[in-house]
């Protein structure tokens, strides 16, 4: 393993060869026409749309891995082919649903976005997300875009998107070329595109996707910042300032997620000095066990040869940037963004809830690979997802093991990597929590995996030691990418959200279709904005977004009896009138199925995860037996209820626009 | 002093960085020019927002902040953008303390204005012949192969728009609310053809089984939507809510969508 000091500054720039095998681009072009084919046919509901969506997917994988695993490529090389993969895979959410938001969350930033370009300033509260309201950074560059660009919301973003998809992309590799050569660098970011969340989820319009980035962005200047010698100290930091600044007012998890990692390596500094001190006479040659001084001999011939300055200087340095973001996320949320607090909350009381279940034993685990309807993903997706994880494992373990084993390690970073590493395997037991654990998992998985890939990397760094030249000699390297890669896309991803498709009951992008959003369009033009409407979780995104309405959540009122009961009785008539309810958006579609992700509201409803029927029809058609309710709109799967006479009082003019 | 500084500035002229500064002012220049004009080339805003915003600032300042060379291509590209987005949200919030309101042209002063100030910084830190560019060294053969790839990753986005667009839901929406002019007690009836082909429809008003208004051969063409009026008489009792049905011209027996309203 070629662990090294950081690099110095170079002196001159090399010239620029991007490929010496240039056909690789057309390949991955080639491979994104093939997906674009699939998706086309996936709409089409034809049965060879989801060989090829592999087919494809490998095809713009495998050329590119194999590039890069190769000995003797120059470092230009490995670059190019990095971005020319990150930008493919940010493509394949783009040629998804090419043309508006799909996943949920980015239906919150749209709306968020409308909002500051209606208003033209920031912090404008947004129902549907309240949070992110104090966290614009996307919104703002957004904005910006579509302003100066004269483009739509959705343009603008995919714009964005794709400049921040290279930041991640050229972050991740110098930073891990930090305290590595180049040959490890790049495989550590190819590494860290198999992660489960690199195709689709850190590619959607949300903030985490700008704030993930420039997180990194920040980690490399943070590397360089504390680099020695120190060099262009001003400059350096005057970017990793910067850097923290936006992050902290983009994305709160990463905002913390980058204070977390700086406090670590901080703290790992005089840490490993510390136990050095008291492991010494523990590894002597007249030491007893002796099982046990072969075994910490190892690891501390890890420290023993640190020179003293550098890691002062990591130490002050990662010190003061700890403080300083700390500082950052702590002056923002004090002054700007408290409603965080009110948003995490909840999250460590499921969590909490979760616990209490264990302990009671009655706590009843997610069946892995089953989506809330019960529908299990093929055999082969679940071996390959098993695979993946016992090789990102195995992978991680091999790395620890053989960053012991290398008596010139001298990095602090390196051991807060390792920590994150383990950390993530931590994690992993997460995904049996049904709903909150897998959103957790979700969502610390980008930041731990950086940590992991490195681990990964080194391992298969070990692994092609020796090797000078043919391509069969990686193979065995990148079928373990290739496992790690499908295996990933399945745990993280049920089939469902994959690829477009026709309609499926509360089913993420398969649920969004055209006649959902024009019943959002209608109700902003025909009824105004800002309106109160109770739906369901699909319809209240389309409503709350292009409808630009009030859609009113969980979190603010009850409202699951109003459309679960069998009849409209005096309770559910208290809820509308308690939560002044003007309109009742009611999808009849939702009786046709079990919704995919478990539930038709929130996941809290009676039955979440666990319905064995869909919801009768009879329970959404009531509305129109009721006196003084109106059914104003009917587009034959939607339709629109006006229930304000049920608590408006008679006098009361009826407000239409 | 001054004149001394001035002097030593003049004779460094030529050999300054005046690369920053000058695609500063190319870019403002043009983008500006296409405002005052008015002339709205969506295909050239887009490409000249993209210089502004997340070229441009990062790139002068890169070259503010590190008049040496700091690695290699791949550096500067990451501090080129990455910068560009740092400025771009740190500058939105300093628009929105000072001058509150964050539109087109208080995104383009304050893009321009940040990427000058680092122009100058750059001009008078960096010397021009330490700012070598790297070049890209593209056979004919190679720019025609990248050529070919981009023409395909294009390619593909248009298939997916196609196909997004072919494998739409068709349906038709019917809708009743009060008219707008609150006065009087007229209803907005409203019907909007999102069937992909002209189709032709007929309404029907009842009250009960009172028929209030008819409306034959209604057709329209995909995406158009017809609104009508209809007058109701205030002074009637009414004991149940007034119906409208839509019924399509090729299924006159069944009703294709119904809406009601209960009169106040």
């Amino acid at each position: 393993v070629n662990l090294q000091q950081p690099r110095k500054m170079q002196s001159q720039l090399p010239a620029v060869s991007l490929f010496r095998s240039f056909w690789l681009l057309p390949l991955a072009s080639l491979g994104l026409v093939l997906l674009a084919v699939a998706n086309t046919g996936a709409r089409a509901a034809v049965s060879w749309a989801e060989p090829l969506f592999w087919g494809s997917l490998l095809l713009l994988f495998v050329p590119l891995a194999a590039h890069l695993l190769l000995p003797g490529r120059s470092r230009n090389e490995r670059v190019g082919t990095l971005l020319v993969l990150g930008l493919g895979f940010y493509l394949v959410r783009v040629l998804h649903h090419p043309t508006a938001p799909m996943f949920h969350d980015e239906f919150l930033h749209w709306r968020s976005t409308d909002t500051l370009l209606q208003f033209h300033t920031l912090f404008v509260p947004n129902p549907a997300l309240p949070v992110g309201a104090h966290y614009p950074g996307i919104h703002a560059l957004t904005a910006a875009v579509a302003q100066l660009g004269g483009v739509d919301i959705y343009t603008a973003a995919t714009v964005v998107l794709g400049a921040a998809r290279l930041v991640l992309v050229l972050a991740l590799f110098l930073f891990f070329e930090q305290f590595s050569d180049e040959q490890v660098a790049s495989v550590a970011t190819l590494c860290y595109m198999v992660n489960p969340s690199f195709v689709f989820w850190s590619a959607q319009f949300g903030y985490e996707s700008l704030a993930l980035p420039l997180a990194i962005f920040a980690l490399y200047g943070a590397a360089r910042y504390t680099a020695f010698p120190p060099t262009n100290t001003i400059g350096v930091s005057l970017v990793v300032l910067a850097s923290f600044a936006a992050v902290s007012i983009s994305h709160h998890l990463s905002s913390f997620a980058l204070a977390a990692f700086l406090s670590l390596w901080a703290l790992t500094v005089p840490l490993c000095r510390s136990i050095g001190k008291v492991l010494r006479p523990l590894v002597s040659e007249q030491a007893r066990p002796r099982w046990l001084a072969r075994l910490l001999r190892p690891i501390m011939n890890a420290w023993s040869t640190t020179p003293a300055t550098p890691q002062h200087w990591q130490f002050l340095g990662s010190t003061w940037l700890a403080v300083f973001s700390i500082v950052l996320i702590v002056a923002w949320i004090t002054f700007v963004a408290f409603t965080v607090v009110n948003y995490a909350g909840p999250y460590f009381v499921r969590l909490g809830n979760v616990m209490h279940d264990i302990v009671q034993g009655s706590f009843v685990n997610r069946q892995l690979f089953s989506a809330g309807s019960g529908q299990v993903a093929p055999l082969w997706e679940r071996l390959a997802g098993y695979a993946a994880a016992l090789l990102t494992i195995a992978g991680v373990f091999g790395g620890l093991l053989l960053l012991f084993r290398a008596r010139h390690y001298t990095n602090a970073l390196v051991l807060a990597l390792a920590a994150g590493a383990i950390g993530y395997l931590a994690s992993h037991p997460m995904r049996f929590i049904p709903e909150i654990g897998v959103e957790l998992a979700a969502r610390t998985g980008p930041f731990l995996f950086v940590a992991v890939a490195y681990m990964l990397a080194l391992t298969l760094h070990w692994f092609l030691r020796g090797l000078t030249a043919g391509i069969w000699r990686v193979l065995p390297a990148l079928a373990v990418l290739v496992v790690m890669f499908v295996g990933n896309i399945s745990i993280g991803w049920y089939p469902s959200e994959r690829m477009p498709g026709p309609y499926q009951v509360v089913a993420q992008g398969r649920s969004i279709e055209r006649q959902g959003e024009a019943a959002a369009h209608w109700t902003q033009e025909w009824l105004g904005r800002q309106q109160r409407i109770a739906t369901d979780r699909i319809n209240r995104l389309l409503q709350a977004s292009y409808g630009r309405q009030h859609t009113v959540t969980n979190n603010e009122l009850w409202i699951i009896p109003v459309f679960f009961e069998p009849q409209l009785g005096l309770e559910e008539r208290a809820i509308i009138e308690d939560g002044r309810i003007e309109y009742l958006v009611v999808d009849r579609r939702l009786s046709s199925g079990i919704p995919m992700f478990g539930f038709y509201f929130n996941e809290v409803e009676p039955q979440a995860f666990n319905r064995s029927e869909p919801l009768p029809a009879e329970v959404l058609t009531k509305f129109d037996r009721i006196d003084q309710v109106d059914r104003i709109f009917d587009s034959g799967e939607i339709r629109i209820y006006d229930v304000r006479p049920l608590w408006r009082e008679p006098d009361e003019q009826t407000a239409y626009p | 002093m001054f004149a001394h500084y001035g002097e030593n500035l003049m004779n460094k002229l030529p050999t300054l960085n005046w690369f920053p500064l000058l695609l500063t002012l190319g870019v403002g220049t043009v983008y500006m020019l296409l405002e005052q004009t008015g002339i709205t080339v969506v295909s050239l805003r887009l490409p000249l927002a993209v210089l502004l915003l997340l070229v441009v600032p990062g790139y002068a300042a890169g070259a503010a902040l590190f008049p040496r060379p700091i690695g290699g291509w791949a550096e500067r590209w990451l501090l080129t953008i990455g910068l560009s987005i740092t400025t771009a949200i740190l500058g939105s919030l300093g628009i929105f303390w000072y001058a509150e309101t964050l539109n087109e042209r208080s995104w383009a002063v304050v893009s321009i204005g940040v990427a000058l100030v680092f122009s100058f910084i750059a001009l008078v830190r960096t010397p021009a012949k330490q700012q070598r560019l790297s070049t890209f060294q593209l056979s004919g053969r190679q720019l025609s192969v990248a050529g070919v790839s981009g023409m395909l990753a294009l390619s593909a986005i248009l298939i997916a728009i196609w196909g997004e667009q072919v494998y739409q839901t068709t349906f038709t929406q019917l809708w009743v609310v009060p008219a707008a002019d609150q006065q009087s007690s007229a209803l907005s009836i409203g019907v909007g053809n999102f069937e992909g082909r002209t189709t032709t429809y007929s309404i029907s008003v009842q009250h009960g089984q009172d028929m209030l208004d008819q409306l034959s051969a209604l057709t329209l063409a995909p995406g158009e939507e017809q609104v009508v009026t209809l007058d109701i008489d205030a002074t009637r009792p009414y004991t149940q809510p007034i119906t409208v049905m839509l019924y399509r011209a090729d299924e006159q027996d069944t009703v294709y969508r119904s809406v009601h309203v209960w009169p106040e």
